[in-house]
């Protein structure tokens, strides 16, 4: 999933051509033309600055002949500077655009300094982003070797028209890992891998530069001709366009903005967005409100900021259960939440408050619901796919603490603010509190030379390494359960023990459930309270709060008529969740369908038997309150798959079962079974795990 | 000791009066003018700003008549508003500058607009800090300041006759007053100092009333403003509350308005941090904003 889509986006048939745009953003905002570069990638290249700058601005993209929206074609004349820069402008005219910013990136910027020469009014601004541009030409020059067949070919000589057309993969992969010479980016090499991959080699050889594509206008000429302030972004370790481009342009008068990248390569805009959008932002001065309030310190009330995350229903609930403990220990602090549907409408219902630019946030469920297959779903692809979502909601995190100076940050996996907090440490202004209920990642596939086994790896290795260069950035981070709760084994080949680095870097405060256990003892009167007969028989199936148990839900509707002809006397209550249509599971005798129920974890309290999904905060509900229960981890997600079970393996709770091997049958000979079963062997919940975190954030609060 | 101290500084008789002026930074940079405002202080009730401003800008301060490095007289002709702020012209003059942004506070925000209305093209931006002017007025008689009471409570010791008699505790009433958050003595002490750097009749011959002001309405010249302008305005300002700036925002949609909650009437003082980075931040907005405002 996209963080943002376009408003809108078209086909254009310019200059003999067809191009693709998309527009992001209103169209009352003023207008920012970010430029196609080399058709080795597409416009998805600005993929990290589109939903961020969309808030401010109507932004354009556009894809000329090549790659991405544009038409396929060999024919050279579809690749000259000045006809990209024509349709550029085709485009603004069609959308009715007189002027706007202009941004290029690497050849776009060949493409950013021509328009900007050739159409000075149309340009408001100009960014470049590794830019190759000097006053010595165009970039790349023309390259005579480019057409040589070699024997070899080492380094940068893969950069040949034989080689692209016979090894392309390989030219790919060397390109690729230049362009991202910084560790741990091997999502951004596979992005730009498959943009690569959606055009040809035929296509690549012809859009590489030979004196007819170039601008007839010198290099020199154009950039005199500029008359705009100009930004240039460009990474000192830029291996593609060295950065003494930049260098010479910076010296062409005051008004010719550098911004030196230490230590970054040519894809900074991807591998480091949050600077690149920073500093984009401060040169085009986004416009503060007009009405504005500083509080001075001491007439500030104590504030903290609760970012919840909305992958599950389960998070917002032990949030909630902190929120109270904290409330408890700190009276006068004011909570602001910052959470997105469905978390938000609980913490409505709760009577929160949320963050008003909680709204811009992207929708994480979303994706996650378009990750899913039947009964599926691999969290960490989902995760590692969710990296523009991620950065565009750690954009709107910034803003959030701009504008108000809280007194305290707690995100309960709150990913985007742990991960770009750690990669932008110069932007914590508060007190963080780091929370989570699962630590390291762990690939489905059991082959240890695996793809998934490698990235895994250096995922918690990245983690691992964030945390020893900048200790100060969790000022606590928080462990829901007991250091045994967590899996046993390392974090990767080489790397820690996950037992022994928790006891080094993360406090174990036990799992928190969002009810005292001691309240649900009595069983009889809950039930009379929740409207159940005293002895009849309860199945509560529940899938959690996203769409993805859709097919668990029809599995246990066809087991039912099994169950019931065994145990005529039992109901079955099943929750559909807020993101599955009640009405699409038929009733049946015996068989309710809900939409939602508030408080679900009461009703699992006085269930005979729980089915579920292997989500933990439905299962611990179930474990804690000692009912029965079957649960189906999904298939591929190494959470349910290893940490979930692995814990209740622990608490020696619950009956697990694979959803792929579970037909009816054996779905209704498990329950029959598993009905009111004896749960005295489950290991006793030790209850005060909101308290003991909410604890822990006061002292930081109070230190 | 000062921060720093000025790199040039002087006398000028202007307007038939004579002034004194400090500049600060370097003379290449862009031009700030921060004008006085009522006479009670003097220019140095801008050092929480200069050092931090003149890093960056070419800072020029001056004190009319009054206070200061100005000349002390009791002709209330020496404290009108347009003279003062022709004086910051005459200042600007001597010095060679064509154009500056001006930050006024309090009473010299009727200086700020007064220059920004009639002289646009000598003022760059223009930021006003707890405004005494309203799009009505361009400011208020105190109630019964020429009225003489058989005694003085509370803000009645506005009053020119108790002024004569009771100087040091109408300082020290007065201070305390406009300095309403906690722990505010050495802002207080400061404003007393400067205080007895004038006296009462000179204080007395300054009084906000309809002689000194300008001619040109308060709303003509509020309405004629064509720079960029700033508001900065403390909730809790006792004196001079920030209806007036809330009224002048309303006038002037277009003009930027940050409240300080929680600061008195002197956060150029008591809040110095935040004051000088929104001064900062709106003094090197760039153009391309101007123009998109």
């Amino acid at each position: 999933m996209r963080a943002i889509e376009p408003t809108d986006s078209g086909l254009l048939d310019l200059d003999g051509f067809q191009v693709g745009y998309e527009v992001f953003g209103s169209p009352a905002s003023p207008a920012l033309l970010l430029l196609s570069t080399w058709q080795i990638v597409h416009s998805r290249i600005w993929k990290m600055q589109v939903p961020f700058l969309a808030r401010h601005f109507q932004v354009v993209t556009f894809d000329p002949p090549g790659n991405g929206l544009g038409e396929r074609t060999t024919d050279p004349a579809a690749f000259t500077y000045e006809r990209t820069v024509r349709q550029a402008v085709g485009v603004l005219d069609h959308l009715g655009i007189q002027r706007s910013t202009v941004a290029g990136f690497s050849r776009g910027c060949d493409f950013a300094i021509l328009l900007t020469a050739t159409e000075p009014e149309r340009v408001e601004r100009l960014i470049l982003i590794g830019n190759g541009v000097s006053r010595s030409g165009w970039q790349p020059q023309p390259d005579a070797g480019f057409w040589d067949r070699r024997a070899t070919y080492a380094g940068w000589e893969k950069r040949n028209a034989h080689y692209f057309l016979e090894h392309y993969d390989d030219w790919l992969a060397f390109f690729f890992s230049q362009i991202f010479p910084e560790p741990h980016s091997t999502k951004l090499i596979e992005d730009a891998s498959g943009w690569a991959r959606e055009t040809t080699p035929e296509i690549l050889v012809s859009t590489v530069p030979n004196p007819e594509l170039l601008p007839r206008l010198p290099a020199a000429e154009a950039i005199e001709h500029i008359r705009c302030p100009v930004l240039l972004l460009h990474g000192d370790d830029d291996r593609c366009d060295p950065i003494g481009a930049s260098y010479d342009l910076a010296t062409t008068g005051p008004d010719w903005e550098l911004v030196v990248l230490e230590g970054c390569g040519h894809g900074a805009l991807a591998r480091h967005p949050v600077q690149v959008n920073r500093e984009i932002a401060r040169f085009l001065d986004l416009p503060n409100p007009q009405r504005r309030t500083w509080t001075r310190a001491m007439a500030r009330p104590r504030r903290a900021l609760f970012i919840s995350s909305p992958i599950g229903l389960g998070h917002v609930q032990r949030d909630l259960a902190i929120a109270r403990e904290l409330r408890g220990l700190v009276p006068d602090l004011q909570i602001d939440w910052l959470a997105q549907p469905p978390v938000t409408g609980v913490l409505e219902r709760a009577g929160e408050t949320i963050h008003p630019l909680s709204s811009q946030l992207a929708s994480e469920s979303t994706h996650w619901e378009a990750s899913a297959g039947e009964h599926r779903l691999h969290c960490f692809h989902a995760f590692r796919e969710m990296d523009e979502i991620l950065l565009a909601n750690f954009m709107v995190f910034l803003d959030v603490v701009r504008e108000t100076p809280y007194d305290l940050w707690i995100g309960d996996e709150a990913w985007e603010v742990d991960y770009y907090l750690h990669e932008n440490p110069e932007l914590k202004t508060a007190p963080y509190i780091f929370m989570t209920d699962f630590l390291g990642w762990l690939p489905i596939d059991d082959d240890p030379n695996s793809r998934e086994a490698f990235l895994t790896a250096d995922y918690n290795t990245e983690m691992i390494e964030h945390i020893e260069r900048f200790p100060s950035v969790r000022d606590r981070a928080l462990y829901f359960g007991e250091y045994d709760d967590l899996v046993p084994g390392t974090f990767g080949p080489g790397l820690p023990d996950i037992r022994d680095w928790a006891r080094e870097h993360v406090e174990a405060v036990g799992y928190v459930v969002p009810f005292d256990p001691a309240d649900y003892v009595d069983t009889g009167t809950i039930r009379e309270r929740l409207g159940y007969e005293p002895e009849q028989p309860l199945v509560v199936a529940a899938v959690g709060g996203t769409a993805v148990g859709r097919h668990l839900l029809d599995k246990i509707a066809s087991a039912w008529p099994l169950i019931r002809r065994e145990r005529p006397d039992a109901r079955c209550v099943v929750v559909a969740g807020p993101r599955i249509d009640p009405a699409s599971i038929p009733t049946q005798p015996g068989l309710e369908v809900r939409p939602y129920i508030h408080n679900l974890y009461e009703h699992l309290a006085v269930a005979d038997l729980g089915i579920v999904q292997g989500g933990l905060g439905t299962t611990m509900e179930l474990a804690v309150n000692r009912r029965p229960f079957l649960y189906f981890p999904l298939r591929d997600h190494c959470e349910q798959v290893f940490h979930v079970a692995h814990r209740l393996d622990h608490y020696r709770a619950g009956q697990r079962l694979d959803y792929d091997t579970t037909t009816p049958e054996s779905l209704a000979a498990a329950a029959i079974t598993t009905l009111s079963s004896d749960t005295s062997s489950y290991r006793q919940h030790e209850a005060g795990a909101a308290r003991r975190a909410a604890t822990l954030i006061a002292e930081v609060l109070q230190r | 000791m000062r921060a720093i101290q000025p790199t040039a500084s002087g006398q000028l008789h202007l307007d038939g009066f004579q002034i004194g002026y400090e500049c600060f930074g370097d003379p290449a940079r862009p031009a700030v003018l921060l004008p006085p405002t009522w006479q009670i202080v003097d220019s140095r009730i801008w050092k929480m700003q200069v050092p931090f401003l003149a890093r960056h800008f070419r800072v020029v301060t001056f004190d009319p008549p009054g206070n200061g490095l100005g000349e002390r007289t009791t002709d209330p002709a020496a404290f009108e508003y347009e003279r003062i702020a022709r004086q910051g012209l005459g200042v600007l003059d001597h010095l060679g500058i064509a154009r500056a942004s001006v930050v006024a506070f309090s009473r010299g925000c009727t200086y700020g607009v007064w220059l920004a209305a009639t002289q646009p093209e000598r003022v760059e931006r223009l930021v006003l800090i707890a405004s005494v002017m309203t799009p009505h007025a361009w400011g208020k008689t105190p109630d019964g300041c020429f009225e003489r009471r058989e005694t003085c409570e509370g803000w009645q010791k506005e009053n020119v006759h108790y002024w004569l008699e009771h100087y040091s505790d109408w300082l020290v009433f007065f201070f305390s007053q406009i300095f309403p958050e906690p722990h505010s003595t050495k802002g207080i002490d400061d404003g007393i100092g400067w205080g007895l750097g004038t006296n009462a009749e000179i204080l007395a011959a300054s009084v906000s009333r309809p002689e000194l002001w300008p001619a040109m309405s308060a709303g003509e010249a509020v309405a004629s403003v064509s720079c960029p302008v700033l508001l900065l305005h403390g909730s809790a300002d006792p004196r001079y509350p920030v209806e007036a700036s809330r009224a002048l925002a309303a006038a002037r949609p277009d003009w930027e308005f940050v409240t300080l909650e929680g600061s008195g009437h002197v956060p150029i003082c008591r809040d110095p941090v935040r004051v000088n980075l929104l001064i900062h931040a709106f003094l090197t907005a760039s153009a391309a904003q101007a123009e998109r405002q």
